[in-house]
């Protein structure tokens, strides 16, 4: 099967991370990318993942959504996040295959879909948000589970055993009951985990792998069946020291980084680079930690840290580099959390 | 079982050139394993979807067009 491209892919990705790309090839890059991020929305709709009543939208505005980070530029005018995906996954465009571009390319808007759906989810259903989160966390330290991508879906996997994909895949009825068996409330998501393996490990009827939303849509189940908060996870100290050493260090990162390049320039102060940090650092434990009920908005925060700064000043003034900053931060936040 | 790589069986499916002996190992393997039969159908039918959706070569949206001026 080959895709129906009117250029070669090659020519579209060396264009757009070399900084020299025209109108046609835009329109040609920009359309897959869009293709591709509603073929994987429209199959999540589908298959049940992805609520889109519950968010409001369309699912074709819920692709543009998804890819619109990828066609906006950086203060350079610069394409950064196709030319940041090939740089760190060593990829010489020039020197890679048409289809192997296509595979790369394919991930990467998973990747950003993905992302964007969890910060969608994030605000229309926080509290499935944050056990997904505090399920990442939990995976990334447990000896016996761990996370991996399938094509388009994350799997809850076994470390130490094989997870007999010749079996059938194990029910969501069947699943609930087994995280039902293995809820603890007071103990936590880590020993969740542990008795989850446990549980995976001894049946064996089904395949020892589980959908990691459908994991979590369990556990937010069986935390409401017993009347519990689900808000008291997220004060879990543990979780709640990691994300504010994550979030510090992604600020440190832009400070370090980006903002002094700012600095360099003389666009900004130093006085006023730290302060916007700090107001990034607010509104990134906010969201991470999710004290956030969607009322404060960039500039909610950025006035926190620095206090007296009209909405108009803000917009003409701060707003571009204050937001490009946020997104950058909470990118490296991200991916960071995720590598923890 | 030694199960193939996800790329390769996406690779696969995008039309890369195998040598007769690895195409058919491939085909035996996912005559004898579900999952990566499963994959295998999923990535396809992934990649004719994508295409259906390219054919219909809708026109810029306003994201782009926006994008296409600050080119110009």
């Amino acid at each position: 099967m080959t895709l129906n491209l009117k250029y070669p892919l090659r020519n579209l990705l060396l264009a757009v991370t070399g900084g020299e790309i025209t109108r046609s090839q835009m329109m040609e890059l920009n359309s897959l990318c869009q293709g591709i991020a509603l073929t994987f929305i429209r199959k999540r709709i589908s298959t049940g993942k992805i609520n889109s009543t519950l968010l409001g939208l369309k699912d074709r505005d819920i692709a543009l959504d998804c890819v619109a980070e990828l066609f906006s530029p950086g203060p350079e005018g610069r394409f950064v996040e196709f030319i940041d995906y090939f740089d760190n996954e060593s990829v010489d465009i020039r020197d890679t295959s048409e289809r192997l571009l296509v595979v790369h390319l394919r991930r990467l808007i998973f990747y950003v879909c993905n992302d964007n759906l969890f910060r969608m989810y994030g605000e229309a259903d926080p509290s499935l948000s944050r056990i997904i989160r505090n399920l990442k966390l939990g995976l990334k330290r447990s000896a016996s589970l761990g996370l991996a991508t399938k094509f388009d879906e994350q799997l809850v996997v076994p470390r130490s055993c094989a997870p007999d994909l010749s079996l059938p895949v194990m029910p969501f009825k069947e699943l609930q009951g087994m995280v039902d068996r293995a809820f603890d409330a007071r103990a936590g998501i880590p020993d969740l985990l542990e008795h989850l393996a446990q549980a995976l490990e001894r049946q064996p009827s089904f395949r020892k792998v589980v959908p990691l939303t459908g994991l979590a849509c369990c556990i937010r189940e069986a935390y409401s069946r017993l009347n519990i908060r689900e808000a008291d996870i997220t004060a879990d100290p543990m979780f709640v020291a990691d994300i504010r050493t994550v979030v510090r260090g992604a600020c440190e990162f832009v400070s370090r980084r980006v903002g002094s390049k700012y600095l360099v320039k003389g666009k900004i102060a130093q006085k006023t680079l730290e302060s916007y940090i700090s107001g990034i650092r607010d509104l990134l434990e906010s969201e991470f930690l999710g004290r956030t009920d969607g009322r404060m908005c960039y500039y909610d925060y950025f006035t926190h840290a620095l206090p007296g700064i009209s909405r108009e000043e803000y917009t003409d003034s701060h707003r571009k580099i204050f937001e490009y900053l946020v997104k950058v931060a909470r990118k490296r936040a991200t991916q960071e959390l995720r590598e923890l | 079982m030694n199960h193939p790589d996800e790329s390769s069986i996406e690779l696969y499916v995008l039309g890369s050139p195998l040598g007769e002996e690895e195409r058919a190992r491939l085909l035996a393997h996912f005559d004898e394993c579900p999952a990566c039969r499963e994959l295998y159908e999923t990535i396809g039918q992934f990649y004719r979807d994508l295409n259906i959706e390219l054919e219909k070569g809708r026109p810029p949206n306003f994201y782009c067009i926006s994008l296409l001026n600050s080119l110009s």
